[in-house]
């Protein structure tokens, strides 16, 4: 107890230390400094999630210094926004839908480009200022002149990623993750059991990947693991309680969110309803016409963050989605995707609205 | 002096901001309970937490801090428990015989009448009013200090009764086919200030779509009553600032279960205009095992959980839990003054 109170007068002996080196030099001067303080902190915890409209469906979020990339799309146009820091929309540019799609960044030069083909045959990527597209097995750069450049991977890869000028393929019948810098392959690392999900570091080039393992032993509640590109046993993933999370089949994204916490999508049962005591909840249903005598069917889902050291996953926000057709897939929030947005917070789009919010370490 | 009267200025500010945002939307609190609650009911001494284990009956109630506390317990009771009287006696029924006990006599006080079979019947207490449902015939026998007072025609498909603890008036909430659509019903409630019932309606113009199970109610002040909606009588605009509460109870489900979702919205309903807000929507986690069809287990199957505590706060029972709901400012007018019990009749 003694050391408690000691330890609660040294913390009070630094704040009053913070307050008087801000200026203040009256004891009233510290008390409202104090409750100022105390009031924004309490606000910025209360804001903790905020929502960033646009006047089209969002097709994809992508991180960019100081930021992250949205792109919007209808019927006849493409749009590229830029979110800075203070969550202001900047509109870039439109592309018009003709039989092509546009989707990704070009790095930090909020750059937007349109690639002819079918958007259900490739995956779009950006790398080091260049577009560049995912067709069957080809994976192709773009200049800014158009002219493409060409990485051939000759394999299908089950998962994509890329952060900065690094890019991830993962080869699922070698069960190896090729890693590449720019067009040019970096190294080659192993994922056995099958990935789930990965991520390179923006910032080293170090690839992270979940995947399952090691089989030996409970096939049927398979572990999860964080890997490097050592390949080695990793980290083991759990719940603050102990458990094997379940993250989400559809939703693969994986983004770095400072160095060493990652984000994800999650199944919500996953999770205790204690260890969501102070999980914002958000409804994300689209809001459509009410039909009373349709059924309503809901799906929920965890945004989690992912301590890479010590593998604990745990809940920053739930999402809830009401939908009209029974029995439907259970991935409806497929097609969603997030991506790191500053320094330490988190951009989540939700196809009608995009969510920020800080992701505490 | 102009640093501090920018920090006192900002202080202000986020003061207001904060209050604005902690009133504007409701507080809740939960508390597990010792034991599973039979029900909860609101009596002249407050709320009181009725659970059954084996033959014995327990009576809680909340200390200062909501903290559940035993009052009493009831070993040897007469019959199935029905409730408590506003004094805290206890009603039970046997056959068709109704008993109130206290803890010096019991005496029975009602004879219900032979047509009412066990199968097909549900009691309930409100107030100083005894019903008697008759789910096969179609019927509701209204009591009151134990005497006879009518017999209405009754469907499952009508709305909950509200009783008015302020008048000692008892009303219900009638449901009509929708002459567009059928299938559909629309609600009304009956107004202070009309003959004719009023319709209850979304903030949005939306028929409101009664929970068919959870058919509690809870009086908050004269205009105000509160009640379980299915969801989907809101949009999402409307459900905007509404908090989602998670209820669901542990323990948690397996990691091979498949989850469903269940959601209520408990609602605010102005009987002066018909208007229902949303106050707080409750969801629900269930598991079963892969495959298992959409389960008649599902849903918040459960009966007279909503229940006052004071004129600012209502709470509601699910499972062994309690949760108690503070009111947004803009809900809380005029205080519910319970009105004294009267002598009860027929004493036999």
């Amino acid at each position: 107890m003694k050391s408690r109170t000691h330890g609660v007068a040294t913390i009070h002996q630094r704040v009053i230390h913070c307050i008087r080196a801000m200026g203040a030099k009256s004891s009233a001067q510290n008390m409202l400094l104090l409750t100022a303080g105390l009031l924004m902190i309490a606000l910025r915890v209360h804001a903790q999630v905020e929502t960033i409209r646009f006047p089209d469906p969002v097709t994809r979020v992508q991180h960019l210094t100081g930021g992250f990339a949205a792109i919007t799309a209808n019927s006849k146009v493409y749009a590229g926004w830029f979110i800075n820091g203070e969550h202001k929309r900047i509109f870039q540019r439109t592309f018009p839908v003709n039989n092509g799609i546009v989707i990704g960044e070009m790095s930090d030069a909020d750059l937007f480009k349109i690639f002819r083909t079918h958007p259900e045959m490739f995956k779009l990527k950006s790398i080091g200022g260049s577009l560049s597209a995912f067709h069957d097995d080809r994976f192709t750069i773009y200049k800014d002149d158009m002219r493409p450049g060409l990485i051939r991977l000759r394999f299908r890869p089950s998962q994509l990623a890329m952060a900065g000028e690094y890019f991830v393929a993962a080869n699922p019948a070698l069960e190896k993750t090729y890693v590449y810098k720019g067009r040019d392959l970096l190294y080659i690392a192993n994922c056995l059991f099958g990935i789930t999900r990965c991520t390179v570091s923006e910032v080293t080039g170090r690839l992270v990947q979940i995947n399952y393992g090691p089989y030996p032993g409970d096939k049927s509640e398979r572990s999860l693991y964080l890997q490097d590109q050592t390949g080695g046993n990793g980290v083991k993933l759990k719940t603050p309680s102990g458990k094997t999370p379940k993250l989400d089949p559809f939703d693969r994204s994986l983004s770095y969110v400072g160095p060493t916490t990652l984000v994800s999508f999650a199944m919500d049962e996953c999770f205790s309803v204690a260890e969501y005591a102070n999980v914002p909840t958000i409804d994300c249903t689209v809001d459509e016409k009410i039909k009373i005598s349709e059924y309503p069917w809901y799906a929920v889902r965890a945004v989690v963050a992912i301590d890479t050291q010590t593998g604990v996953v745990r809940p920053i926000l739930r999402l809830v989605k009401r939908n009209y057709a029974r029995y439907s897939d259970i991935g409806e929030f497929k097609n969603n995707n997030l991506c790191q947005f500053a320094d330490d917070g988190v951009a989540i789009n939700l196809g009608d609205r995009v969510l920020v919010m800080k992701v505490k370490k | 002096m102009a640093l501090t009267l920018r920090i006192l200025f900002a202080s202000m500010l986020a003061t207001i901001v904060l209050l604005i945002e902690v009133s504007s939307s409701a507080q809740t609190r939960r508390i597990q309970l010792p034991d599973y609650p039979d029900q909860i009911q609101n009596t002249k001494f407050g709320m009181r937490i009725i659970s059954k284990n084996k033959d014995k009956l327990s009576i809680w109630k909340l200390d200062h801090g909501l903290k559940p506390v035993l009052e009493s317990t009831w070993p040897d009771l007469k019959g199935e428990f029905i409730g408590l009287t506003n004094d805290g006696s206890i009603i039970t029924v046997s056959d068709n015989n109704v008993f109130v006990t206290t803890k010096k006599s019991m005496n029975l006080v009602l004879t219900l009448p032979n047509t009412l079979p066990m199968a097909s019947r549900d009691i309930e207490i409100f107030g100083d009013y005894l019903l008697a449902f008759d789910d096969k015939q179609g019927f509701m026998h209204i009591y009151r200090n134990w005497v006879a007072v009518s017999t209405q025609k009754w469907k499952t498909d009508d709305g909950p009764i509200v009783f008015d603890p302020v008048s000692g008036r008892l009303y219900r909430i009638t449901a009509h086919a929708n002459s567009l659509h059928p299938k559909e019903l629309q609600y009304y409630i009956p107004s202070n200030y009309s003959q004719n019932p009023i319709r209850l309606r979304s903030p949005s113009g939306n028929d409101v779509q009664l929970e068919y199970r959870d058919k509690t109610t809870c009086i908050l002040s004269e205009n105000l009553v509160a009640m379980f909606v299915e969801e989907e009588t809101f949009s999402i605009a409307e459900l905007a600032k509404t908090p989602i509460l998670d209820i669901t109870e542990e323990p948690e489900l397996g990691r091979s279960d498949l989850s469903f979702y269940t959601l209520r919205t408990l609602a605010i309903v102005d009987r002066k205009s018909g208007i229902t807000r949303p106050l707080a929507r409750l969801l629900e986690r269930e598991g079963g095992p892969p495959g298992e069809p959409y389960g008649e287990t599902l849903g918040f199957n459960l009966s007279r959980i909503l229940c006052p505590i004071s004129n600012d706060k209502l709470a509601f029972m699910h499972r062994q839990q309690l949760f108690v709901i503070t009111m947004p400012k803009a809900y809380v007018q005029i205080p519910v003054k319970h009105s004294k019990p009267k002598q009860t009749g027929h004493k036999k």
